[in-house]
This record gives structure tokens, C-alpha cells and sequence, in this order.
């Protein structure tokens, strides 16, 4: 069983890969931040989104390109990039 | 006259005029200037500007700058990008503050470029870093299609192109990519040329023919390559109802997408021309297919831009590295001028993104860092240039044990944990950086780059107001829309921000993250190792190491963060935090945070 390991999670194309989002601040306060930035500023591009996942206590690394749907809200993006990487976890 | 007590030597080769005496420190004065500078050429910003942008300096003369004036948001760029609504009548987020004028004395290295190190005629003694071909000051946007622009309009057509020479693209109309500025450049290419055996994930093949009235199956079909050089692939073929299904039983190898494959009509129980069936290939096991375009200019600049952070990565396969920038058309087109048309046609279409500045007002040049000789201040800012606002808020509303008449952030505390923050009193003040400047500041020495867009690692040196002692302090990383009245002796290597300081703070080392802080008096000879945010600080809060994210916490009424002994707050194995102390008796005794 592969599990996704949700902090890993880097979307390519919105600044340094130290820029921050919703899956890998460590908490609430660095929204605050600079270089934190909102999902909603990739609704609607193709992007490469990289992840970490486990699999028999081993961690492993992929990727997957998606085109994130026109949507209003950061959780809407972050429930599509999770069942997209879910999906291709299956 | 060689001037032999001169500290900073203009960075001119084959000049025998200048000699580096880095052991002998002398001060800088336009007097002992005039003894090697001869003869500069009167410039305004303006003609100084042209002459860069059009290659027409004279590498090795000098430029005397008469209208040099420094910009900045006098509410801090951080507050005018997130442009809130005005709260008081004196509150306007993106109001542009402009210094006044100062003579710079600068020297030509190239016909596009002037040395690192200037002069200032106005506040001699001042050695100034000069970027002169930043003539905006601006806000970050992004610009991906879909994307809304500043002026409502919605963006399209925001694609790579070719013009038969170069790859590049147009900014949108109205937003030219500015010199001096941040720009960030993310693109996404598939690169069909590579070769393997036939991908392992569906759809991997596809076919097509005339198979009407065939049917059956037939094992262990090699196809004949059409296109491509890949070999080995074995099929299993059947056809039910006039369609094609294939079965792989070897997925070959040397197979690029778009490569096309033959299985005469006579091997599926037709006849070869009329029943051949035509296989493409739509995916294969390669080891990346995908390569990017993904850095930092910081900044743009005149001639050719090159990408200080790249941050292309595609697993080793692709080794090209981001694309050096040519801008053109006043800064409407940016060209990339390491892609190919090949890169053209492996592009992506709507992966372009670009994060920038667009033009909010006028800059004169910029100052990246200024030296005072004197004083002894080296900071990535121009200091002398710059003032800040603040309002008058009553702080007892945020922290009762303050009383009145501390200065607030803007015309509210913007983000948490204030919220809507505490009201204005209807004053306020404009500040210079270090006021009070000539009886305390001296000695200073910040790191870190001092850009024009106050983005990122640039700029990040903004909206800091001292008016108290300031005195010995080294800060090697962020440190931002900070309020310090009083005394402040420390060493920050990692973000602090936002914070109010309404007295003593001295002696402390912050390693990470300290934000929205309000102390009330002492707070000294702490280390703060890690998140340490949103926490009300007792006075006399002394003498403790913080080794884990504590948040929320009140220690107005703690006993041992107070006591004059060491304390350390850490997280233990169940995520419980804790804190120990030694006591007479040399145990380590443990206990709640705020005990």
C-alpha cells in the first residue's frame, strides 16, 4: 500500500521551491510569511506537482503533471492535487 | 595625487589612479575625491538612464548624478502590495515616499554599466552600491493565462513563441517587465525525442486501419517500424467488431512517442494494403520526458539578464539551465535566448507563469547599499532616503501592561494576531530609518541584498524605524516592519518580524521564525530556536532558550520564564510542551511552560 505523505508535497512553478503553501507550512502563522503563496494562483495551469509517499516502510518519490481546474478557493485546488496524487498512488 | 587612505576603490581595470588599501581605513570626502575624479559629466536620471539602456556610456568616465532621489512605500512595500482598505484618513497603502535630492558622483565601467561603488556628494563620507537602471517602483503580480491583471483584464494568449529566431513571449499590454526588478520564469516543456521501450501505463499504443469484417486474435505480432528506431515490441492482436485491441507481450525498446509501426493486413486475417493496421506511439518508459524552465532573475538587467537561481530539475536527464533574458520593446518582449525551436515545439501550452513587479511610480536609480564612512553603518538600503509612517495606537488594548503611546504598524496591525488591530489615535509621524541618527546609530552592519522589488531574499530590509538605542547589531537575514523603541543589542540570523518592542531587548540570538510579538519591558539573554509566536511576554521574561514551536501561550503570570535562572522550553516524544530548570539543589526539575 502506497501512502502519500502530505508535507512533501512541492508544486513546481509558483516561485523558489522553498516557497511555501498549505502543505508544507508548519503552521497556521506562516500564511504571514513571505514566500508563503495561495493555491488559487494556479487554478486553471498544467503543472508538474512532486511528491514523497511510502510504501513498506520505505519512502519513495514521484511526480505527476496535472491541469488544476478554474476554482474559486485554496482548498478546492488542494482537494484536486491530493485525489489527483491519491489516484495515482491506486 | 594617488589618494592613499582611501577604504573602496572604484572597480576600474588598467586605472593606475586606483589603489586597494584594504589596511588602512580612511575617510571618504568629496575633497579628497576631486584629487582622482576629474571632469564628470553633469547627468539627470533621466539622460543617465537613456544612455544605459542605449549601450551610450563611456566606459571609464564619471557621471555626476544632480537629481538622485530615493523611493519607497511609506508604509512599507509589504502593506501597499496587500493594499488594504484605509482605516484613517492618513492611510494610504501604496502612498510612494520620496526622499530628497542628493548628487551621486558614479563612473562608467561599460557603455551599459557604471562601477559597484559610488560616491555621494551630498552626505560625504557616503560610499554608495547604485542600480541605475531601476526606474520603477512597484508591487508584485503574476501573469499566467486566466490570470487576472491589476487592470481587471483577464490574461491570454501568455505563450512561448518563435520568430524564427529566438524563443520568446509578449507581456500583456500595460506591463512591461521593469529593470531592477524581481522576475520569476516558469515554463514546461515535453521532450518527445526520448526513447525506451513502450510506455507501461494505457493509453501506450494506439491503431488504426480499415479492419471491417475481420475478427480473431492473433498472438506474437512483431510490427515493422515506420518511423523511429525502436525495436522489439511483440503484440497480441485481436479484433472484435471492426476494432483493434492490442495486448503487449514485449515492450521492445528505442521507441519515441509520435514513432509509427505497421502489422500487415495478412497477419490479422486480411489482406497487406487494404487491412494493414498503422500503431502509434503515445507513451514510453524513458527516464523523464518533462523539463522545465523554472528560476530567478534578481534583478532584470540591462543587455542580458542572467538566472542567479536556477531552479530547474528534471532528474539529470535535461542539463540545460534557465534561459538568460533579453528584453526588448521597452521591456514588452522578453526573449529567452538559450531556447531553441526545438524548445519552442516541445513547449507546453499554458504553463508559462511569470511573477514580477508593475510600476506603481517613478525611481530614480536605487540604492542597494550605502556605507556612512563616519558612523560606520553598512546596510543594503538607502538609509539616508527613506521614511516610514507610523500611527499612534493604544497598546494597553493589546497588552494592558504597555500604557499609552507606543507607535503601531501602518494604521492597523494588518495581520495576526490582532486582527482588525487596535484603533489609530488620529496621530501619526513620518520616521527616517535611524532617527535620532547622529546620537545613536553607528556600528551597524546588515547583510543580505537590498533590491529594488522587495521581494523575496531582496528588499527585505523595509519599514524598520529606530528611534531609541540601536547599537552593535548584526542581522544576517529577514527582519521586518519592526517598531524598536528602547534599548536592542542582538543578533538575528533568521526571520523576526511585526513584533513591537516597548523596551529592553537585548542579548538574544532568533534562529527561526518570532513574529507578532508585543513585549512589555525586559526580555533578555534569550534564544529563540524555533517558532516562538503570538505568546504574551511577562515582564523580566530573561535567561530562557526556546527550542520548539510554542504558540498562544501567557506567561504574564509565569514564575520560572521570569526567575533569574536558566530555563529551556522544549517539545517532548508525546508532543507535550515542557520546561526545566536546575535547582539548588543541581536537579533538573520539569514543569509546565507558564508554571
Amino acid at each position: 500500500m502506497k501512502t502519500l505523505i502530505e508535507k512533501s508535497i512541492v508544486i513546481r512553478g509558483i516561485g523558489s521551491p522553498q516557497t511555501k503553501t498549505v502543505f508544507n507550512i508548519k503552521n497556521e502563522s506562516e500564511r504571514n510569511l513571505i514566500g508563503f503563496k495561495s493555491l488559487t494562483v494556479i487554478a486553471g495551469r498544467k503543472l508538474t506537482v512532486e511528491f514523497k509517499y511510502e510504501e513498506g516502510g520505505i519512502e519513495k518519490s514521484d511526480k505527476i503533471q496535472v491541469s488544476i481546474p478554474r476554482v474559486e478557493t485554496e482548498n478546492e485546488v488542494k482537494d484536486f492535487i491530493l485525489n489527483e496524487i491519491n489516484n495515482s498512488l491506486k | 595625487m594617488k589618494p592613499n587612505n582611501f577604504p573602496f576603490i572604484a572597480p576600474v581595470a588598467n586605472t593606475e589612479l586606483y589603489t586597494q588599501t584594504n589596511d588602512i581605513v580612511g575617510k571618504f570626502t568629496m575633497n579628497s575625491a576631486k584629487e582622482f575624479i576629474t571632469a564628470p559629466t553633469d547627468v539627470t536620471y533621466s539622460e543617465l538612464y537613456n544612455k544605459i539602456i542605449n549601450e551610450e556610456l563611456i566606459p571609464g568616465s564619471w557621471y555626476r548624478l544632480t537629481d538622485y532621489k530615493s523611493v519607497n512605500f511609506l508604509n512599507g512595500w509589504q502593506i501597499a502590495a496587500e493594499n488594504p482598505t484605509p482605516t484613517d484618513p492618513n492611510f494610504n497603502p501604496q502612498e510612494i515616499y520620496e526622499g530628497e535630492v542628493e548628487v551621486l558622483i558614479l563612473q562608467a565601467t561599460s557603455p551599459y554599466e557604471i562601477a559597484e561603488i559610488g560616491y555621494s556628494e551630498t552626505f560625504q563620507g557616503d560610499i554608495v552600491q547604485y542600480e541605475p537602471f531601476t526606474n520603477k517602483i512597484g508591487i508584485n503580480f503574476e501573469v499566467a493565462n486566466g490570470n487576472t491583471l491589476p487592470d481587471s483584464n483577464t490574461v491570454s494568449g501568455f505563450d512561448l513563441k518563435w520568430d524564427g529566431t529566438n524563443v520568446y513571449f509578449d507581456m500583456p499590454t500595460g506591463y512591461p517587465a521593469l529593470y531592477g526588478h524581481y522576475f520569476y520564469l516558469y515554463a514546461e516543456f515535453q521532450d518527445n525525442s526520448a526513447t525506451g521501450p513502450i510506455g507501461s501505463f494505457e493509453p501506450n499504443i494506439s491503431g488504426s486501419g480499415n479492419f471491417t469484417g475481420l475478427g480473431g486474435s492473433y498472438n506474437m505480432i512483431s510490427p515493422s517500424t515506420l518511423t523511429g528506431i525502436g525495436s522489439g515490441l511483440i503484440l497480441d492482436v485481436s479484433i472484435k467488431s471492426g476494432v483493434i485491441y492490442f495486448g503487449i507481450t514485449n515492450y521492445g525498446d528505442d521507441y519515441a512517442v509520435g514513432d509509427t509501426l505497421l502489422i500487415l493486413g495478412s497477419l490479422i486475417g486480411g489482406v497487406d494494403g487494404v487491412n494493414d493496421a498503422t500503431i502509434t506511439v503515445l507513451n514510453v518508459d524513458a527516464p523523464s520526458f518533462t523539463y522545465y524552465q523554472d528560476g530567478t532573475f534578481e534583478p532584470l538587467t540591462p543587455n542580458i539578464s542572467i538566472c542567479q537561481f536556477p531552479y530547474s530539475f528534471d532528474g539529470g536527464r535535461y542539463t540545460m539551465a534557465v534561459s538568460r533574458i533579453k528584453l526588448k520593446s521597452n521591456g514588452m518582449k522578453v526573449v529567452l535566448l538559450d531556447l531553441v525551436e526545438a524548445d519552442y515545439n516541445n513547449y507546453i501550452t499554458d504553463t508559462l507563469y511569470v511573477d514580477t513587479i508593475y510600476a506603481l511610480g517613478d525611481a530614480y536609480g536605487w540604492i542597494t547599499r550605502r556605507i556612512d564612512t563616519f558612523r560606520n553603518i553598512n546596510v543594503p538600503f538607502d538609509f539616508r532616503g527613506r521614511k516610514y509612517r507610523r500611527f499612534e495606537v493604544d497598546l494597553s488594548s493589546v497588552n494592558s501592561s504597555l500604557g499609552t503611546g507606543y507607535y503601531g504598524i501602518g494604521d492597523k496591525f494588518s495581520t495576526n494576531p490582532f486582527g482588525s488591530g487596535p484603533a489609530t489615535t488620529g496621530s501619526y509621524q513620518d520616521f527616517k530609518v535611524f532617527d535620532n541618527e547622529n546620537q545613536y546609530a553607528s556600528n551597524i552592519e546588515w547583510q543580505s541584498i537590498g533590491g529594488a522589488d522587495a521581494y523575496g531574499t531582496r528588499g527585505i530590509n523595509d519599514n524598520n524605524v529606530f528611534f531609541g538605542q540601536f547599537a552593535s547589531t548584526k542581522i544576517e537575514n529577514l527582519f521586518s516592519n519592526n517598531t524598536i523603541a528602547e534599548s536592542f543589542y542582538n543578533v538575528i540570523r533568521g526571520p523576526f518580524l511585526q513584533n513591537v518592542i516597548g523596551n529592553n531587548f537585548f542579548n538574544n540570538t532568533i534562529k527561526f521564525l518570532f513574529v507578532n510579538n508585543t513585549i512589555g519591558t525586559h526580555f533578555q539573554n534569550n534564544t529563540i530556536g524555533d517558532y516562538f509566536t503570538n505568546n504574551t511576554v511577562r515582564s523580566y521574561f530573561q535567561y530562557n532558550t526556546i527550542k520548539a514551536e510554542v504558540n498562544s501561550i501567557d506567561f504574564s503570570s509565569a514564575t520560572h520564564v521570569g526567575g533569574i535562572y536558566n530555563c529551556e522550553i522544549f517539545r517532548r516524544s508525546d508532543n507535550t510542551l515542557q520546561l526545566s530548570y536546575i535547582d539548588g539543589t543541581n536537579t533538573v526539575q520539569y514543569s509546565a511552560i507558564n508554571a
